[in-house]
């Protein structure tokens, strides 16, 4: 329906074109983009539009524990790549990350303690509020997609120590560190994924009798 | 009648001379604990206490207070010499979270009381306060390096009494309790 010649902007309905296959399409097409090929920048607008959409995401209680720092500053982006770690959460052995420091943009997602703890005491703030924020952040890599943007989540990072390192308020706890960038133009290979048999189960019944699109619960074959 | 909280309440008052005594953390702790039982929307509980320790920022923030209705007028220069300072702030961001446009509302209604829960708290104590809102947000603000999220609503000044001020005039119940 179109009011004043501008779209409804209701609720997209289940089914409905530009509903659940765009979304899902979206979802697909999400993966960690290598650090060295987000190298490009993108309007800090839209970026900032991308971290709007955090909002969307579900929370405990509504809380909406997070709060997005866009990165602005040279030195601060120094100070997260030498809070890089290896794979193995093992210091990096030139102690920084290149990749890290020439990512196009940085954002800190952190969780407000406090927005955390108020209803729910520590299980508000160890174990909701970081499941909020996950879901925020993978819902701002998704609006980031939407926009031609790139991004790869960072976890090879010392937390604890960055946070401190970067004198963030008492009031916030870093939880991660993405990157963002201009989505590469050349196709990336996609990382691969279980077929849904090998995670979806229903109980009392096979493993691998349910989950998989058509149906079957074939699995892939290796080639 | 022996009501200790309605004797408290009835007791205070606002209290700007204070003997020099500092006033041991344990009451102060208390203080604040009565603070966080206020009644609070949704429990968030949207407050956040800053006592001033440093002395720094104690005169900045004495300098950011305005007495009477100008903001140009002259500081409150007695809070220079109260045995402690806390600003009260309140995170309207907390509540608006919860409860949208009226959050922020809901917010600063949640720590009046928990400011007045305060009062009374060190009234009980034996301590003298005072509840002082005339100050400059901005350099309050600044003094304190406030989180963006954050809003001071109030500076209480507590210590022990130099003088017990006398009771200021109040309405009279049948003034202002009316039925419908």
């Amino acid at each position: 329906m179109s009011v004043g010649g501008e779209e409804s902007t209701g609720p997209v309905p289940p089914g409905s074109a530009g509903g659940p296959r765009r979304t899902e399409e979206l979802m697909e097409a999400l993966f960690d983009v290598p650090l060295a090929a987000l190298r490009r920048p993108v309007e800090p607008r839209l970026l900032d539009e991308a971290l709007a959409a955090a909002r969307f995401a579900p929370s405990a209680a509504n809380l909406q524990p997070w709060t997005f720092v866009r990165v602005s500053q040279p030195r601060t982006v120094s100070i997260i790549a030498e809070h890089a770690l290896s794979s193995l959460g093992l210091p990096l052995p030139n102690h920084r990350n290149e990749a890290l420091a020439e990512a196009a943009h940085l954002v800190l997602v952190c969780l407000n303690v406090l927005r955390a703890k108020c209803r729910f005491g520590d299980r508000g703030l160890e174990l909701f509020a970081v499941q909020d924020v996950a879901a925020a952040a993978h819902t701002v890599r998704l609006a980031a997609l939407e926009r031609g943007i790139a991004s790869h989540w960072v976890r090879e990072l010392d937390l604890a120590a960055l946070d401190e390192a970067l004198g963030l308020s008492p009031r916030l706890r870093l939880q991660a560190v993405i990157a963002f960038g201009q989505a590469p133009d050349r196709q990336l290979e996609r990382p691969p994924r279980l077929i849904p048999s090998q995670f979806v189960r229903v109980e009392g019944e096979p493993l691998g009798a349910a989950g998989s699109p058509d149906g079957t619960g074939a699995e892939e074959g290796r080639s | 009648m022996n009501h200790p909280a309605i004797d408290a309440i009835l007791r205070r008052r606002t209290v700007r001379d204070f003997r020099p005594d500092p006033v041991p953390y344990e009451l102060l702790e208390l203080v604040v604990r009565a603070a966080c039982n206020a009644p609070t929307s949704g429990n968030l509980q949207p407050w956040e206490f800053y006592r001033v320790v440093t002395p720094s920022v104690r005169e900045r923030l004495v300098a950011a207070t305005f007495g009477g209705y100008s903001r140009t007028a002259p500081s409150q220069a007695w809070l220079a010499d109260a045995p402690e300072l806390l600003v009260v702030c309140c995170d309207p961001v907390r509540t608006t979270a919860r409860y949208g446009e009226d959050g922020p509302r809901y917010a600063r209604l949640d720590v009046a009381a928990a400011i007045e829960n305060m009062l009374v708290a060190a009234t009980a104590l034996g301590l003298g306060s005072a509840w002082v809102g005339g100050f400059r947000e901005a350099a309050v603000r600044q003094a304190l390096g406030l989180d963006p999220d954050l809003e001071p609503v109030g500076i209480v000044a507590i210590g022990y009494p130099r003088t017990e001020p006398p009771a200021p005039y109040r309405l009279p119940v049948a003034d202002v309790l009316r039925e419908v």
